[in-house]
């Protein structure tokens, strides 16, 4: 089986590999290795973990660094916005800025808010209006919390809000068992496979829960490789046509390719 | 991206939920048509005996022999052994080695490879041409009894310069097992079962070159899928990579 074309949902740069530019060029290499031929990528390069920002300066400047990437490989980034719902006017002028007048095509949400919290309403219904998908971290912690880090059930009840909009959860829980759960009432929620262990059976657990439309391949490159993550949809107990969908087909129609 | 004609040459009969070898291998085999997996090297049994009897090492090599029967162009085993009984360790390796089917011998954790009975089992190796695969771990805590580490295999190594040696993991803590055995030219390591770590591959190539890494899974404990990612995303050339995936253990096998 060969497939090229995959569009990987789910990238960010990592400063260990240096500036913006040189840490997109390790994506390339490693994406051109794989077969990957488009990657979504939110979030700018200044911090090894991403913490709450503290100002508006700084959620625009995280979309500034993933600007001029864009600008650079047109064809091999796509731009995911990212927003800080607490400053709410603010990350609606930068939705309009971004999305609306480009290239950025989607929403990328972190921890700055839990996801089901009113602010997130007026974000949620504009992205429906322009088609963008808004892709939301999504965590199950097994131990402590990471404050305002949402469950995929908050993604549900925002999602059961909106069902015009496309929402993306982002390593379905990482606890997929109890994701996959906890977002399978919410038709449009797909479950980026992004993030975790290539473990055995979360693809064959998400089509059988899910349906195949809903799943699409992501990595978290370049915190995980893209090797270890598409094992995850290579090594799946699913037909040619599904993996097909997986890697890129569900992608392009989310982003109207 | 997946790659036909791989040759796996670690995997152990644990697949079909306890039942008999087709069983096995009716499980097995569509996961290694999916990933392009040629051919497969068998060892142990369907349960993990660390100090195997004379029966259970019997019932270990008959089953992984009718699975060869089922599939010779699918498996290769390595016969399984316990060196604290020598005596009946080398009848195995002639009832299976040297009459047949069997091209290798695999070696876990009865006895520390670094004991003088396995020097008698290489030496009866090296006139077969038969590679040892041997389990290597540094593990956190302190190895087992018997439990080798990538240190003891350098040592038995160097006794045996005739013997293809296989260091099964590279150690687990890989970047102290391929220093270990980097000295010794006739120790290969293989890359299965531990999780699809970045650099692993490359360190292996950079200190061993490439002709002494081969592509192993580990399954039915580990995935096919998890194990090639460590080959596929390694930041190596494609003649290196196949080579990994299939040149070496061609080389090793005599195909």
């Amino acid at each position: 089986m060969s497939v090229g074309g995959i569009i990987d949902c789910h990238v960010h740069l990592h400063h260990k590999w240096g500036d913006r530019f040189e840490c997109a060029q390790v994506l390339l290499r490693g994406a051109d290795r794989m077969g990957i031929e488009r990657m979504c990528l939110s979030m700018g390069v200044q911090r090894q973990f991403y913490t709450r920002p503290t100002s508006v300066e700084e959620m625009r400047q995280h979309n500034e660094e993933v600007a001029a990437i864009i600008a650079r490989w047109p064809d091999r980034f796509v731009g995911m916005c990212y927003l800080t719902p607490r400053f709410l006017l603010q990350s609606l002028a930068e939705i309009e800025r971004r999305i609306a007048n480009g290239p950025f095509r989607g929403i990328k949400l972190l921890w700055d808010m839990y996801c089901d919290q009113p602010n997130l309403d007026p974000i949620a219904a504009r992205a429906g209006e322009l088609g963008a998908p808004i892709q939301q971290h999504t965590w199950i912690k097994a131990v402590a919390e990471n404050r305002y880090e949402s469950e995929p059930w908050r993604l549900a009840r925002l999602a059961r809000r909106h069902p015009e909009t496309t929402f993306l959860a982002a390593h379905t829980g990482g606890n997929w068992e109890l994701g996959i759960r906890q977002i399978m009432d919410a038709p449009n929620i797909l479950a980026d496979i992004c993030g975790g262990d290539p473990e055995m059976g979360y693809v064959e657990m998400a089509t059988r829960m899910l349906g195949v439309e809903r799943i699409v391949y992501g990595s978290d490159a370049a915190g995980r490789s893209f090797a270890s993550q598409l094992a995850k949809v290579y090594g799946a107990d699913i037909d040619d046509d599904a993996r097909a969908l997986i890697l890129h087909g569900n992608m392009r129609r989310v982003l109207g390719l | 991206m997946i790659r036909t004609g791989t040759i796996d040459c670690h995997i152990h009969p644990t697949a079909g939920r306890g039942g008999p070898p087709a069983a096995c291998a009716d499980e097995l085999l569509p996961f290694a048509d999916r990933m392009g997996i040629a051919l497969m090297g068998t060892s142990l049994g369907p349960t993990f005996w660390q100090q195997p009897t004379r029966e259970q090492i019997t019932a270990d090599n008959d089953f992984n022999a009718a699975l060869i029967a089922l599939h010779p162009d699918r498996f290769f085993g390595y016969a399984n052994l316990n060196p604290n009984d020598l005596r009946f360790s080398l009848d195995e390796i002639d009832r299976r080695v040297a009459d047949g089917p069997f091209v290798g011998l695999k070696l876990w954790v009865a006895m520390c490879c670094d004991h003088p009975n396995v020097d008698a089992i290489c030496e009866r190796a090296a006139e077969l041409a038969a590679p040892i695969l041997q389990h290597t771990f540094f593990r956190a805590g302190g190895n087992m009894p018997g439990e080798s580490s990538p240190d003891d295999l350098a040592a038995l190594a160097a006794r045996h310069p005739g013997v293809t040696f296989i260091g099964a993991h590279a150690g687990l803590d890989w970047e102290r097992g391929i220093r270990a055995v980097a000295p010794q030219p006739n120790i290969l390591v293989d890359t299965c079962g531990f999780d699809p770590e970045l650099g692993y591959t490359e360190m292996a190539v950079a200190w061993l070159g490439a002709a002494r890494v081969v592509y192993g899974s580990d399954a039915a404990g580990r995935s096919f899928a998890s194990q090639l990612a460590k080959v596929y995303g390694a930041d190596i050339d494609d003649d290196a990579r196949a080579l990994i995936l299939h040149g070496n253990m061609r080389r090793v096998l005599g195909l």
